[in-house]
């Protein structure tokens, strides 16, 4: 063979390989790209920091591409109701709020105010790509073997050998889904290819519910900072993207709390993720592009020992891998004419908000709260749901939440009123609001 | 199909929004096109051919295989699929370009190194759709970043210190990859009984 035949043969090498490649190294770019800037930036800052600020400034209240603002208001007020599932009983959705609890104003995880003329509206395409069984085989019996071995040391009951046949992944073709489980003593490793994303999720079946890699028990107490958390998971970390074989840049830590709990027991859920892969994953909790999660959860050393030692153990473990790239299945519909923070106050103070409650059982008991001195405001994206399949997003309107302080709960936590306003221009807004007011006497 | 040189500045088009164009027979899918993909597909041609001039042919004939491939194509990864056109077109253009005496573009450093598989003692029938094939099978069977390095080196021609870059790798790591990567492949050729 000629030397020069090994590049004929690269030339016909499988298609899905050479897509693969091309949108590895896209990504690659990308991010790169941004590590770069960011850099660049980060030296040039400390010397023009002021400068640097007042052009970042500017670009941020310029749209990038005002072509795609509509001239009119795309949506009235009743169709983001309809669609994002807001009214109740089509009984309009006024005076409902959200209750919200955190042990302070820190921990609701507020997100900055934006500044640009317009905001972007996003539709979740839903682009679903075939089941692809061969595809989802090798990626378990790539990562299978590595995690089997990762638990394999806390456990001697393993069944290891049912990775390498093929007939044990499930196929449900009417719910577009791939399925395969295995056994590690204790440990279920579950595996679950749909038309949008891999998903290998890890949990101790046990009562103890722990999860340990290499014999080393993930745990952390949740007494500590962020900083202090992030510097004691690196290890973990550095395990995990080993055995996921994977990386990412980012990491999120999302604090839970409820109205009862012993606020050390409430569970903590940290991501790493790409912060950068989509603009939606600074405001949205869970990343709409790859990452993985760890859960944890506080389990109580004994039976009825109800006193709780703030410390969590990891109960879960999950990969997820897009399909699809971000930008594909979240994608721009448009950009809407954003309206200020007086003009969104104007409305609220009229009670034109969307509640986010859907039971109108739930509006009905709840006490009428004022927001005129609301304590806190931030900008959040809300999608609506598919009927079909509730699990599935359609599109993301950015709305003002407003949040208003009404009480303590039992454990101690505060209690605030969240309620939302649009905050982009919306059609028809006084005319359905005042045709709702009957509902909310 | 004269390709715009003076191009506004402005948002490149989406790529199903590009196809699309394509189907309508829009000489303008190719404008979109080279907007959107000239400093890229540039880019792996130079990796192939090293030669500036060379590459703007390469581009033309790039954008014209794209003319003729869609319709009936409809590419899922529209990148991917100038990319396999512009590695056909730049390795032709390569192979007759080494005719003439060697080319010092990243390509010949990457084919010596397969040199190591090839055994020359013996001119074996070849049969390049079958060794794309095996190819193929063992890129298969790796992980995701070991096909990574292998397409970025012997397929996109890319120089160990950029794939280093790319992947957080010192330079060693690299080869020592590539020198593991290029072993298994020789035993699964020989093993598959094909020739080299």
């Amino acid at each position: 063979m000629k030397k020069t035949d090994w590049n004929e043969g690269l030339n016909h090498l499988d298609e899905d390989l050479v897509e693969e490649f091309v949108l590895k190294g896209e990504s690659i770019r990308k991010k790169k790209r941004k590590e770069t800037l960011g850099l660049r930036f980060g030296a040039m800052a400390a010397c023009f920091c002021l400068l640097i600020g007042t052009i970042l400034g500017a670009l941020l209240h310029r749209d990038p591409d005002p072509a795609l603002i509509l001239p009119q208001p795309r949506y009235s007020a009743e169709e983001i109701a309809k669609l994002l599932d807001l009214q109740i009983n089509d009984g309009g959705a006024a005076n409902a709020y959200l209750e919200i609890y955190a042990p302070s104003p820190e921990h609701l995880d507020l997100a900055p105010l934006p500044q640009a003329e317009a905001l972007e509206i996003y539709e979740f395409n839903g682009t679903k790509v075939p089941l692809n069984k061969e595809d989802f085989s090798r990626w378990i019996k790539n990562l299978f073997p590595k995690i089997t071995e990762a638990l394999k040391s806390d456990s001697q009951e393993t069944e290891t050998d049912c990775i390498d046949r093929e007939e044990e992944i499930l196929e449900f073709p009417e719910d577009g889904i791939l399925e395969f489980s295995q056994s590690v003593g204790q440990y279920r490793l579950w595996a679950r290819q749909n038309g949008t994303q891999d998903i290998l999720r890890i949990y101790n079946a046990s009562e103890d519910g722990k999860i340990s890699l290499d014999g080393k028990v993930i745990q952390m107490d949740r007494s500590l900072a962020d900083e202090e958390i992030i510097n004691g998971i690196q290890s973990v970390k550095d395990k995990l993207f080993e055995l996921f074989d994977t990386s990412f840049s980012d990491i999120k830590i999302i604090r839970k709390y409820d109205a009862y709990s012993q606020w050390e027991s409430q569970p903590i859920y940290i991501y790493f993720y790409d912060r950068h892969a989509h603009p939606l994953n600074s405001t949205q909790e869970r990343p709409v592009s790859d990452y993985i999660v760890i859960e944890f959860h506080h389990s109580y050393p004994s039976e009825g020992d109800a006193v709780s030692d703030g410390m969590l153990s990891a109960s879960a473990l999950e990969y997820v891998k897009k399909r699809t790239l971000p930008s594909d299945a979240y994608s721009i519909v448009c950009r809407e004419r954003r309206i200020s923070l007086s003009q969104a106050e104007a409305l609220l103070f009229k009670g034109y908000v969307f509640g986010g409650h859907s039971c109108s059982l739930c509006m009905e008991n709840q006490e009428k709260v004022s927001f005129e001195n609301y304590d806190f405001v931030d900008l959040e994206y809300l999608f609506g749901r598919n009927t079909k399949s509730p699990y599935q997003e359609t599109t993301g309107i950015p709305f003002y939440a407003f949040y208003k302080q009404i009480s303590t709960s039992q454990n101690g936590n505060t209690v605030y009123a969240k309620t939302y306003v649009p905050a982009i221009e919306v059609r028809d807004c006084e005319a359905y609001f005042q045709s709702q007011t009957k509902n909310h006497s | 199909m004269a390709l715009q040189r003076n191009k506004p500045i402005r948002a490149p088009l989406e790529d199903q929004a590009i196809i699309e164009l394509y189907w309508q027979r829009e000489e303008t899918a190719i404008e979109e096109t080279d907007l959107k993909y000239r400093a890229y597909l540039f880019t792996v041609a130079y990796n192939i051919v090293h030669d500036a001039l060379d590459c703007e042919e390469c581009l033309e004939d790039t954008y014209l295989g794209a003319w003729n491939g869609i319709p009936p194509a409809r590419p899922n990864v529209f990148r991917a699929f100038l990319t396999t056109i512009m590695r056909r077109v730049a390795v032709n253009r390569y192979h007759s370009n080494l005719k003439k005496g060697n080319v010092p573009s990243e390509m010949t450093v990457a084919l010596s190194e397969l040199d190591a598989l090839t055994d020359t003692s013996e001119e074996a029938a070849f049969d390049a759709y079958l060794l794309g094939k095996l190819i193929s099978e063992y890129l298969r069977t790796l992980s995701e970043r070991q096909r990574f390095v292998f397409m970025s080196r012997y397929y996109a021609a890319h120089t160990v210190d950029r794939i280093a870059r790319d992947l957080n790798l010192s330079r060693s790591a690299v080869n020592k990859q590539l020198a593991n990567l290029r072993s298994d492949l020789k035993k699964m050729l020989e093993r598959e009984r094909y020739a080299v």
